[in-house]
């Protein structure tokens, strides 16, 4: 029996997509690709090399940082991996899971000694999940496992 | 296989009674403080996310018992957890996007959880595709078990992405190294494990359905290459 | 605290129709082929 080319084509295929996606992951494990973002202390050290590009930065929304400008939707804050802060600007809507006290991952380019201006901001969720009725339980462990995580 | 045939109505009773169950407590978890009742995407979500690995793990496990004493079941089990395990995962990947949304902001994030599970998908795709691009059935099921075996790097990226990378996504709630109230608390946990435990009497189900099919398929092959060819 | 039933009932009736849809589509492909198997070998098991 002879293998109809399309067959063979379709062996090939699905060998170089599954072993291209494979091989890609494995390879940027070994770099720093699969790091989703900086720490604020991580940023500064790096600052003059991420001077003009865009860069993720995560950490925590500092509790009494939130400033919001009347009448529209700019804000500002700070990011804090507990060593280090990011003053951030962003204007626009945010995710729900947004407030202080929680997790976040602002985007934007990096310019040094400036606030930082985000193009987009994302809600970092930790793993606590707590009933509405122990709130403030739920806040004090969120900020427990988000800073351990940022380590 | 009359084992499949002996279990799989009992193997259904409790599935479908367990996943009953499961919704009840669904239904009755409160809400999230946080997350509100998104909380309940988390119920379907996480459980999916397991069966999609254990299904994986199950894969391998029947690849190499293929390759090794080349049990023509062992192939049929792996073909039908291949099926259940790309199930599983597409089903993981739409209901993270779905909580995505609205709790990060986004429905996709390149970030090493959600780009691991990916690569997941794309292997459970390409080992079905793989499988019968083969004339010989003997070589597909024997290359698609070496890809499965080989593809099984994935499983310790996904499983520790959340930890070796910052990631947009959470480390895990449940896990077996600490007590699982610490993350989770009170009644928020039970429809997490009672779902936990559904979800892979379910796969188990599937897997027993799917396997099932397959036989019927390749005898019925097997008699009509047999009728066409009466001298071989 | 917004309102997500949306996206909670989306996910819910995906879980639904993914699982639920494979199981049964699997469910009857079998017995297809076990009719037809019947028909052409009757004293096979």
């Amino acid at each position: 029996m002879k293998t109809p080319p399309n067959r063979r084509l379709f062996f090939l295929i699905t060998l170089v997509v599954v072993g291209g996606a494979l091989a890609a992951l494995i390879f940027s494990s070994f770099t720093d690709a699969l790091v989703y973002f900086h720490t604020p202390t991580e940023a500064l050290a790096k600052t003059q090399d991420l001077n003009g590009k865009k860069v993720r930065i995560g950490g925590m929304v500092q509790t009494g940082s939130l400033v919001k400008e009347s009448g529209t939707l700019k804000i500002r804050f700070q990011v804090t991996d507990g060593k280090n802060q990011t003053p951030v600007r962003y204007e626009g809507m945010v995710p729900d899971l947004f407030r202080e006290g929680q997790g976040v991952v602002v985007e934007g380019i990096w310019h040094a000694k400036q606030d930082f201006i985000a193009d987009s901001i994302l809600a970092k969720h930790s793993e606590d999940y707590v009933p509405v009725e122990m709130s403030e339980q739920g806040v004090a462990k969120a900020k427990e496992s988000l800073l351990k995580s940022l380590k | 296989m009359n084992i499949l045939k002996k279990i799989q109505l009992p193997l259904g009773l409790l599935t479908l009674i367990s996943l009953a169950v499961g919704a009840w407590y669904v239904y009755q978890a409160p809400a999230d403080f946080q997350q509100g009742g998104a909380v309940r995407i988390l119920y379907v979500h996480v459980p999916s996310a397991k069966m999609a690995l254990l299904s994986y793990l199950f894969l391998t496990v029947a690849s190499v018992l293929y390759l090794w004493k080349r049990w023509e079941g062992a192939d049929i089990v792996a073909e039908a957890a291949t099926a259940v395990g790309a199930a599983f995962t597409a089903l993981t990947l739409a209901s993270g996007a779905i909580w995505g949304k609205p709790m990060w902001g986004t429905w996709w994030a390149w970030d090493a959880r959600l780009t691991s599970m990916l690569v997941l998908l794309i292997i459970y795709k390409g080992l079905m595709v793989l499988r019968h691009s083969l004339d010989d059935p003997v070589k597909g099921a024997r290359a698609t078990a070496i890809l499965a075996i080989i593809g099984g790097v994935d499983l310790p990226i996904i499983h520790y992405s959340v930890v070796w990378w910052r990631t947009l996504h959470q480390p895990p709630s449940l896990t077996a190294a600490e007590n699982s109230s610490v993350h989770i608390s009170g009644p928020l946990l039970p429809p997490l494990l009672i779902l936990s435990g559904a979800f892979i009497l379910l796969g188990l189900y599937m897997v027993t359905v799917k396997a099932r099919q397959i036989e019927a398929r390749r005898r019925l092959d097997a008699l009509e290459a047999a009728r066409m060819h009466p001298d071989e | 605290m917004s309102d997500y039933t949306p996206y909670v009932t989306a996910v819910y009736v995906l879980a639904f129709v993914i699982l639920g849809g494979y199981t049964l589509r699997w469910h009857a492909s079998w017995k297809k082929l076990q009719r037809q198997l019947d028909h052409l070998d009757p004293e096979a098991p």
